[in-house]
């Protein structure tokens, strides 16, 4: 394969790969089962290795996880967009989603990956491929960060999508409208994943007003209200969040100035692992620190030591959206780390309740149920 | 499932396409006579890697202006407009061309290109926008040109 740097690995063999795409990993060296999972989707004549760039590797290092990075192929699509607009691609299954998805599987079963903690990320086209993964497999992702994204499902053809980048008037929605677009991509009774949204004020490609859809889109998927419960500035940036019971249901960053990128910089909050490059802007914040903050990657420690065996076996959940493959952490060798078993204790409490989320509707009661599990 | 092959290929792609003549569209007609301007022969290449990268573009032009109804004051004749790459921005859909023109070009005029997929060629969104003049006697036309893999 061309375009890589050296630090991804092809992965070949992945499954039906109805969407034909290929497949490229970061697996830190020694990291044990048991540990979550980031895709990273790129942009629009973009390869795997330009997203390296946002620095999620060196995160994978620090705290202990794998990245899994998609590739379109241009054989595939000319301009090698991830086909956000495509009804078969964006669906379930028969296109580009299910070829991720048996990506991730493949993550699982080959590195053991927390089925529980698998999170996605993309620019652009490959910001609004993360509407759709999240949409269409609500099941499988606990958080996105949509970074100059669309709404899930604003266009089913290339002509709607050019108007989508534009959202004028007449392409807006209301919450309801938005959400159920969300909701009829799978029947889904359980929490929906986290969505952090990223924005530039002036960026005439993506028009601002996406981000404006999006926030309505999640929200009324959440079943919350589209007012602010918390505002704040950090650098150029303006964070808004919106929350479900106690949890960050949805929370956009509104770059100030910033035109159609990447916001990458010396953040407030302690040093960024981005690089330099195209679609990547020195904005003063750093979203990768900021995205994998809100998946919840930096809050404990790091993969610690031992290797253990595979813990996921990767196989699709139940028709009802349920996950039988509950190992509970099984396989990972903690090698006398007690951090790590207390890391490993937590993550086989928060899967049963997520089984126990599931089967109750969707009220209140599990927003709040989801909120206790990550705090 | 769709037909792919394995692997990307190696080298850049050229894809052509011609467009014998775009829509007419009047300018002038309020203080100044009324004119059309209509782009014909237009010629475009786009060269790009297998990523899709736009790395090389090239669009020529006839300018024909013609008056309509009457009017003592001649348009320009008609001239060959050329253009190459001069940046290209990612999109959601592809890829966003700025062109330069040649400085011969007169009238003088932006050229921007909105590019998607179209099967296994390319669907060319153009807006040719006249600079050197403003208010009735800017014009705006845009045509849209399939180019397919040339090589």
């Amino acid at each position: 394969m061309m375009f890589l740097a050296a630090t991804l690995a092809a992965v070949t063999s992945f499954g039906s790969n109805p969407g034909a795409l290929d497949m490229y990993e970061y697996v830190p060296a020694g990291l044990p089962s048991g540990r979550p999972l980031v895709v990273v989707l790129h942009g629009c004549t973009q390869t795997a290795s330009a997203m390296e760039s946002a620095g999620w590797n060196a995160l994978a290092d620090q705290y202990g996880f794998a990245v899994l990075y998609p590739q379109q192929r241009s054989a595939n699509q000319a301009l090698s967009c991830f086909t956000w607009y495509g009804p078969t691609d964006i669906a379930r299954t028969g296109g580009e989603a299910e070829s991720i998805i048996q990506m991730v599987d493949t993550e699982i079963a080959s590195h053991g990956s927390d089925t529980h903690r698998v999170y996605v990320t993309g620019l652009s086209a490959g910001a609004a491929f993360t509407a759709v993964m999240l949409a269409a497999y609500p099941d499988r992702f606990e958080a996105g960060s949509i970074m100059a994204g669309l709404p899930y499902k604003c266009a089913t053809d290339l002509t709607s999508a050019s108007s989508c980048q534009q959202m004028s008037a007449s392409t807006q929605k209301t919450p309801q409208q938005w959400g159920d677009l969300v909701r009829g991509a799978f029947a889904w009774n359980g929490a929906y994943p986290r969505v952090q949204i990223w924005q530039g004020t002036s960026d005439y490609t993506v028009a601002p007003a996406n981000a404006t859809e999006l926030v309505k889109q999640w929200t009324d998927v959440w079943g919350t209200d589209q007012t602010a419960d918390a505002t704040d500035t950090i650098s150029t940036a303006t964070r808004t969040q919106y929350m479900a019971g106690s949890t960050v249901a949805v929370e956009l960053y509104s770059v100030m100035g910033m035109g159609h990128a990447i916001a990458i910089g010396a953040d407030p909050d302690g040093a960024c692992p981005a690089t330099s490059g195209a679609y990547f802007s020195d904005e003063k914040i750093c979203s990768t620190t900021r995205a994998a903050a809100f998946f919840g990657l930096t809050d404990g420690s790091g993969p610690g030591p031992g290797s253990g065996s595979g813990s996921g076996s990767g196989s699709d959940p139940a028709p009802d959206g349920s996950n039988p493959d509950s190992p509970d952490g099984g396989g990972c060798n903690t090698a006398g780390d007690p951090g790590f078993l207390a890391l490993v204790f937590v993550g086989g409490l928060a899967r049963r309740w997520r089984h126990a989320a599931v089967v109750r509707p969707r009220t209140r009661g599990l927003l709040a149920g989801r909120a206790e599990r990550r705090r | 499932m769709k037909a792919a092959d394995a692997t990307m290929a190696s080298t850049s792609t050229t894809y052509h396409g011609t467009l014998d003549m775009s829509a007419t569209v009047p300018f002038g007609g309020v203080t100044y006579c009324a004119y059309s301007i209509t782009l014909r022969q237009i010629d475009a290449m786009i060269t790009m890697r297998p990523s899709g990268e736009v790395t090389g573009s090239t669009v020529q032009a006839l300018n024909v202006e013609a008056i309509v109804g009457s009017c003592p004051y001649q348009p320009q004749p008609p001239s060959i407009a050329n253009y190459t790459l001069d940046s290209a921005k990612v999109t959601p859909t592809g890829s966003m061309l700025q062109l330069a023109g040649a400085a011969a070009n007169s009238p003088k005029v932006a050229l921007t290109i909105d590019l998607s997929p179209n099967g296994s060629g390319l669907q060319a969104a153009m807006t040719f926008q006249r600079t050197d003049q403003t208010g009735e006697l800017m014009w705006t036309v845009k045509p849209t040109l399939l180019l397919a893999p040339a090589n």
